[in-house]
């Protein structure tokens, strides 16, 4: 049995008294890739954010354990210890998910040495990361906006250590770009067992990544399983009518 | 970025000849003679052809022109009919004492905007935001004139902590004379060591310095109020928050930068905006600043001497701008791109 | 100001009345409290005590009442009622905003337009103009314009107007200016519609919340300015009622009687107060970003 890097029960996000998003279970363990997918408006985005405690103003509950701490939205301490230490977010707009005035090498600088390096070994991880997901070093002397799409990806996956949370980490890029972003995923979750959860509306894109899927419609969970029974079999019919619009996969199925 | 700087000098320099030049119009629109307002009503004709020459207001407009130019190059702005005196010279006693004040009126306003714009932002929404808001806004919308009146009768008048008005006790003068250096009194008395000056000065700074302070706090916190709001909208921000940091790190070291480069444009423009009002709250406190200058020009129709400040606060706030345009392109790389 | 306006994104939506209407209830009180302002001016003859201490009649023997039935707000030092010189000099407050609002906007959007839609040389002549007259501080320029007008309304009118113009072009321009890139523009223009009716149909549609809004905001700093420039001296003069005035008239009396300076002081408070309240309202709940909620 895997390690459990991330445990989810029971995960509800409301505004009011609306609730926008309910995951009554999802694991992520060492070197395990899980997707949620589902249109726009699914709630899927919403549980993401709500399980590293970042939904300003929303009524969230549920309990999540991270890395072996318990119920880490309990408490705010408990989560900010391992936020951005063991557990990274990758955004669906990389560049705007760059603070706009500072150079990506002092950006990264400023992260590390907030999680206790010195400078020295802060240089020397940044160095190593960034050759680790084939960014040239020259690239820290940019600012978000001198830099691409995909660049910035690698350069916000190049923070992550052990556990990845993906917004849609794709769908702002070029299709070519997209398909290298995803090869780098695959290859640090192979070679360094990172886990990852990624949320997406392409079914076709994490379908070659994911160890299992969630297909979530109207807040809720409608399909649950590991991919290729959800892609082979599906059991309801809003999944399949998701998969049958991407046509390559309708296509090896039928 | 060198291209920027000269394309924003080149610019800067261009307003400043067409500010020469609306200058120099108005001045020529002064209905009267100040010929006469400089020679007095009984003077000759030929005392009054003088005036006139030496006033620079002999030949045609065009030939006015060239020498109000010719005199501006050698620094020259002509002479005050007021108090007789090079214009230059006033200006050199009264423009620093002025710039005194704005200068003690942001120093206390730059940090308490900034907090207070931070404070609200952090409660966004909640009461203690709105209280601000409403204070805030009052202190833009509170009449200079006003104010100055109620702190002086209030705090000086009735309670006596502080003097009514002056730039520091006259009767010092005897005691410790101040040796003029900058013709900034607070600077002059601290390079000198004349402590009784400094301590006099001081007292004598704060409640003029609080008037001017109100509208420059009430600006620079609903500016940072606002732009700290949508700022902490952004993508960024919540990549950051992802990263474990806290909301107090999150708003100090990520939020605030974008944010600075409108709140420095802000600060210029209210210290432009400040050292007008400065000219009201001078006459009030008795400040020998260029305010109280002006004021007293304005009775006498003294043209040059109204020339001269307009000019010389209009340049100070060409300068300004260029200044902190430049500061900002450095601080926020986007403004380099356009 | 570098500082960029709020554009508005979507065309059609501000026809939609509903845009329009403050959500904020602070707004809704200050609209309240400037139309009863706007009301007493309109009706001032009707509705103050003594109309003819308006112009310039004096009641010696009356001279520094405190407050009082007769007299609620007191009378100054030649006996008149305050009230009724308060309640007047809203009329040349309101007459000054309005007539500087007006040829700020007109002028200024007309020219900020052109600016923005042109382009190239047109836009940097129009914009380097703007610079030279937001060089001066407002104040200061009107301060030298108004020694050299006659005194009055109309120098006022003139005064303020020629240091704010400015202001409404360059929000105009950037308005235009991020409009005309927009893609739907270029296809209207590759359809062969005209300029004209480009500018009619969308660019001014769009600049009318960004002007809503400062304009709000702009009648504030404009009671603030009127108010000095008559306080020193330079504005209107006797027997004119103008709260400026009144108070330079009174503030020698500040410690003995208080009311001469308090209430036309106050009038200037509340005034401007509800003017910026009531535009930071306006431009929170006009806020395109926020309209979707």
């Amino acid at each position: 049995m895997t390690t459990h890097l991330l445990t989810v029960r029971d995960l509800s996000v409301s505004y009011g008294d609306r609730r926008v998003s309910f995951v009554p279970e999802l694991t992520v363990g060492a070197g395990e890739c899980v997707a949620i997918v589902g249109e726009s408006g699914s709630g899927k985005t919403s549980a993401l954010l709500a399980l590293l405690g970042l939904h300003p103003g929303a009524r969230v509950s549920g309990v999540v354990d991270m890395f072996g701490t318990e119920d880490v939205l309990a408490e705010r301490s408990r989560l900010t210890g391992l936020l951005g230490r063991r557990v990274a977010l990758i955004s669906q707009s990389p560049i705007s998910a760059l603070n706009p005035t500072m150079r990506l090498g002092r950006f990264a600088e400023v992260v590390l040495r907030k999680h206790g390096r010195s400078r020295a070994e802060a240089r020397a991880q940044i160095t190593a990361a960034l050759s680790a997901v084939s960014l040239a070093p020259d690239i820290l002397t940019r600012y978000p906006h001198q830099v691409s799409g995909g660049q910035a990806q690698r350069f916000a996956i190049a923070l992550a250590v052990e556990l990845i949370v993906a917004d849609e980490p794709t769908s702002a890029l070029d299709v070519t770009v997209q398909a290298e972003i995803v090869a780098l995923l695959a290859s640090l979750r192979r070679d360094r067992g990172m886990g990852l959860l990624i949320v997406s509306h392409d079914i076709a894109l994490v379908s070659g990544l994911a160890d299992r899927i969630i297909v979530m419609k109207d807040g809720e969970v409608v399909e649950a399983g590991p991919t290729r029974s959800v892609i082979g079999n599906p059991t309801t019919d809003y999944a399949r009518a998701l998969i049958g619009a991407v046509p390559q996969i309708g296509g090896s199925t039928s | 970025m060198t291209r920027f700087v000269l394309y924003r000098v080149a610019q800067s320099l261009f307003v400043v000849v067409g500010v020469v030049l609306l200058t120099f119009v108005i001045v020529r629109l002064v209905p009267g003679d100040p010929a006469v307002g400089y020679a007095g009503s009984r003077a000759t004709p030929g005392q009054l052809a003088a005036a006139r020459e030496k006033l620079g207001l002999d030949g045609s407009v065009f030939t006015q022109l060239q020498h109000y130019i010719a005199d501006l190059l050698n620094g020259d702005l002509g002479v005050s009919i007021h108090t007789r005196q090079t214009v230059v010279a006033d200006l050199t006693h009264f423009v620093p004492a002025s710039i005194e004040l704005v200068l003690f009126a942001m120093v206390i306003a730059v940090p308490v905007g900034f907090a207070i714009g931070r404070f609200a932002a952090r409660h966004h929404g909640k009461a203690a935001d709105i209280v601000m808001r409403i204070m805030t806004v009052l202190a833009v919308s509170f009449p200079a004139f006003w104010l100055g009146l109620i702190l002086q009768t209030t705090f000086a008048s009735t309670l006596g902590w502080f003097p009514i008005a002056g730039e520091y006790t006259s009767s010092l003068d005897g005691t410790s004379p101040l040796h003029v250096w900058t013709n900034l009194t607070l600077v002059d008395a601290a390079i000198t060591g004349n402590g009784p000056v400094f301590l006099s000065t001081l007292q004598h700074l704060v409640l003029p310095g609080l008037v001017v302070a109100a509208y420059p706090v009430g600006a620079i916190a609903q500016l940072t109020r606002a732009g700290l709001t949508e700022e902490l909208g952004q993508d960024h921000i919540r990549t950051v928050r992802a990263l474990g940091f806290s909301s107090r790190e999150v708003i100090g070291r990520f939020a605030m930068r974008p944010v600075l480069s409108p709140i420095l444009t802000l600060i210029a423009l209210v210290f432009a905006y400040s050292l007008v009002n400065a000219f009201i709250v001078e006459s009030i406190f008795n400040w020998p600043g260029v305010g109280r200058y002006t004021t007293e020009a304005i009775q006498s129709l003294d043209t040059p001497a109204i020339a001269g400040v307009t000019l010389v606060v209009a340049i100070i706030y060409v300068l300004i701008n260029l200044v902190v345009d430049i500061a900002q392109a450095f601080i926020d790389p986007r403004v380099r791109v356009q | 100001m570098t500082v960029s306006p709020p554009l508005t994104s979507r065309i059609p939506s501000w026809i939609n009345p509903s845009r329009l209407m403050p959500r904020d209830v602070l707004s809704v009180v200050f609209i309240v409290v400037l139309g009863i302002l706007v009301l007493a001016a309109l009706f001032a003859p009707w509705l103050t005590p003594y109309p003819a201490d308006a112009n310039g009649a004096t009641h010696p023997l009356q001279s520094l009442h405190a407050p009082s039935a007769q007299h609620w707000f007191g009378t100054d030092g030649v006996g008149r009622d305050i009230l009724t010189r308060v309640v007047f000099g809203a009329r040349t407050s309101l007459i000054v905003v309005i007539a500087v609002l007006l040829f700020s906007i007109v002028f200024g959007t007309l020219t900020g337009v052109i600016a923005g839609y042109a382009g190239g040389v047109v836009r940097d002549v129009i914009m380097r103009i703007t610079d030279i007259f937001l060089a001066f501080p407002a104040l200061l320029l009107a301060l030298a314009l108004a020694l050299v007008l006659p005194r009055g309304i109309p120098t006022l009118i003139i005064c303020v107007a020629i240091t704010w113009w400015p202001w409404y072009t360059r929000l105009a321009a950037s308005v235009a200016a991020s409009i005309s890139r927009r893609g739907y523009v270029d296809s209207a223009r590759t359809l062969g519609v005209s300029a004209q009716r480009i500018v009619l149909r969308h660019v001014l549609p769009n600049s009318l919340t960004p002007v809503i809004v400062q304009a709000s905001l702009d009648a504030g700093g404009i009671i603030l300015v009127v108010a000095t420039l008559s306080y020193l001296g330079l504005g209107v003069s006797e027997p004119t009622p103008e709260w400026g005035l009144m108070v330079q008239q009174g503030q020698a009396l500040i410690t003995t009687n208080w009311w001469v300076v308090t209430f036309p002081a106050l009038a200037i408070l509340i005034t401007a107060f509800s003017f910026n309240m009531l535009g930071e309202g306006l431009r929170v709940s006009l806020d395109p970003k926020k309209a979707g909620r």
